[in-house]
């Protein structure tokens, strides 16, 4: 189960465009913590960022503002890259090089290396070691950059839409084989997608960004206990907070959220789904962000020590 | 009245991981050598085939001076006695001249097809992502890979070095005026400036591609840049070595393997006058005939400073390779 550790906090992080001039901002004021553990589905429009927070968390684009922290180290440190794995929208690879070169590279530059492992996500594909990279389909290629990121038993995995080009018959296998680490120990695994049908059964959290915001962060029990369906006949709690209005006040339903005390059990108001969740808010850009407790990010203390879980 | 100390009791300890191992150079560099094999091989070969040309050439161009001494025909080829050697003479001067050319293209290419894909590859294919989510830093990966194709580059460019001053050396001395060490072909064409060319040329390529971040426009923007380089630097020369003056008595008698800067007369008040300004009833009767050049011993010491000129700007240029690889790229 999630603990209180944290595999990637960030505060006030920013990421501004570098020659961009007028809204330079890519990624603005975004705090969240992601406790170790976790599987944090990342989700969000097109060009909301989730990519970019994927490549911050991975190294390859330093914060211009605030604090990206991974694995405890600033995201810009050397030493963090041991212990990380990013596999990026393209599924670059060097094309004039084989499969099994490839893996014996991944073997020569990273820190551990377990071949078995690649190899079973490999196997999902019959992906042939003898092939050219530029020679293989874009799921292969999708196979290829998983197993490689998956024969280095990351502690934090960063997987840019790892699902968009695989068939769904493997899907499910690949999630399983990458998500077994998680179950296993220290894990912790960021994913972007834009279905979110491929999050709802692997997530355990949901970060939504769009604009470069940060939206609404939590674990998904927790924001869909959050959030409910409120009809003309409802009386609105004082604590409410409407997220997204449907129809007149006299006939129409409000999405609110409530976060004084848990939701009942049995209680009879209707709550969305996950997807109903993301989309009213991705709907509604004047609707208040909100963090659930889960992800929010510790509160500084002058010690310098980890909480106990 | 007692304050309360603050005690800390350990209630749960997390042994420090230990540090990840590091990455041993060798992998990094055996791995850069496998990226770039396809291009080094290519390099080997062609290095090879200029090396035969350029030796051949060499030799027959040495046959065609030891004949000269034979028949003692040096400084007079074209008089008939000697008109049997004007024709191997020719020869060796354009086969020379050709070997020369084409080694003064080798910065270029070693600019163009090792030093500015470097970078610029990964960057237009997006592998940079790949290679810098490794264990290794991406300041570490740029070591292995300038240790792999740098190593290359100034292999290429001392080969091609040697080779030059082979061929500058059967050319010598010169056969003809304007083939001396100084005449800006064989000049830039041999020794330690043609393999520090090489070597800046390849710099220069890697800055660009890491600012241009596309390859063939990378390519142009090193060709572009190392012309002018070159160019500048060979105006620049003549100021690497003291200019030394000399009052010939009998009008101008340098050797072919001199250069001469300027020439002209000194008039009796003290003024330098190039022949030119000369009145047309000719110059000043009291004046000396003057000569500002470089000495052939001036060449060598040339040569070195302003491959150490060049050296160190490749340096530069690396460092601020390394810098900018540090930006974000977006």
């Amino acid at each position: 189960m999630t603990g209180r550790r944290t595999a990637v906090e960030a505060l006030g992080l920013g990421i501004r465009h570098p020659r961009r001039a007028n809204d330079p901002h890519l990624l603005a004021d975004c705090s969240f913590r992601v406790p170790t553990g976790a599987v944090c589905g990342v989700v969000g429009p097109n060009g909301a960022g989730k990519s970019l927070l994927l490549s911050a968390a991975a190294g390859l684009v330093r914060p211009t503002e605030g604090r990206l922290t991974v694995l405890g180290q600033p995201s810009d440190s050397e030493t963090m890259l041991a212990d990380i794995a990013h596999v990026d929208q393209e599924r670059s690879l060097y094309r004039q090089l084989k499969v099994a070169e490839l893996l014996d590279s991944g073997r020569s530059l990273n820190a551990r290396w377990d071949r078995a492992r690649a190899q079973e996500l490999l196997d999902l594909g019959r992906v042939p070691l003898t092939a050219r990279a530029g020679t293989l389909s874009g799921g292969q290629r999708t196979l290829v950059r998983l197993a490689l990121a998956h024969a280095t038993t990351p502690r934090l995995l960063l997987l840019d839409e790892p699902l968009a080009d695989l068939d769904p018959f493997v899907r499910r296998a690949v999630m399983g084989l990458l998500l077994a680490d998680v179950a296993d120990g220290d894990c912790t695994v960021l994913l972007s997608s834009h279905v979110l049908a491929d999050l709802d059964e692997a997530a355990d959290h949901l970060l939504l960004i769009d604009a470069g915001r940060v939206r609404l962060a939590g674990q998904t029990t927790e924001l869909l206990a959050a959030h409910r369906y409120l009809g003309p006949a409802d009386r609105m709690p004082d604590s409410a907070e409407p997220v997204e209005l449907h129809g007149s006040a006299s006939h129409g339903t409000a999405l609110v959220r409530i976060t004084d005390g848990p939701a009942r059990p049995g209680d009879e108001y209707d709550h969305p789904t996950l997807e109903e969740l993301v989309i009213a808010y991705v709907r509604s850009p004047r609707a208040d962000s909100w963090l659930a407790p889960s992800m929010r990010p510790m509160p500084r203390t002058g010690l310098i020590a980890e909480p106990i879980a | 009245m007692s304050t309360a100390t603050p005690r800390m009791v350990p209630i749960r300890l997390r042994p420090p991981r230990p540090r990840p191992p590091r990455i041993p150079h060798r992998a990094l560099v055996r791995t850069a050598v496998r990226q770039h094999r396809t291009v080094l091989a290519a390099a080997a070969i062609c290095l090879a085939a200029l090396s035969a040309w350029a030796l051949r050439t060499a030799a027959t161009t040495a046959a065609v001076q030891t004949d000269l001494d034979r028949t003692g025909c040096r400084g007079r080829v074209f008089t008939d006695a000697c008109s049997s050697l004007a024709d191997p003479v020719g020869q060796a001067l354009q086969t020379t001249q050709q070997v020369q050319f084409a080694l003064l293209a080798v910065p270029v290419l070693v600019g163009a097809l090792l030093g500015a894909p470097l970078l610029a590859r990964e960057y237009e294919h997006g592998t940079h992502r790949l290679a810098w989510t490794q264990s290794v830093p991406r300041r570490r990966w740029l070591t292995s890979h300038l240790i792999v194709l740098g190593g290359a580059a100034t292999t290429i460019g001392a080969v091609a070095a040697l080779l030059g001053t082979r061929i500058h050396a059967a050319a010598t001395p010169a056969l003809a005026y304007g083939a001396s060490g100084f005449d800006a072909l064989p000049y830039n064409a041999f020794g330690p400036v043609l393999a520090a060319a090489t070597l800046l040329a390849f710099a220069l390529g890697v800055l660009t591609g890491s600012l241009i971040r596309r390859t063939v426009p990378a390519i142009g923007i090193t060709i572009l840049g190392h012309a002018g380089l070159t160019v500048l630097l060979t105006w620049l020369r003549r100021w690497l070595q003291p200019q030394l003056t000399r009052f010939p008595p009998h009008g101008y008698d340098l050797s072919p393997d001199d250069w001469l800067l300027w020439d002209g007369v000194l008039t009796s008040d003290g003024h330098r006058l190039p022949y030119a300004q000369c009145p047309e009833s000719g110059c000043p009767a009291d004046s000396r005939t003057l000569d500002v050049y470089h000495s052939a011993g001036q060449l060598w010491p040339m040569q070195w400073t302003q491959g150490a000129l060049m050296v160190a700007l490749a340096a530069a240029l690396l460092a601020a390779a390394y810098r900018s690889i540090r930006r974000n790229r977006l």
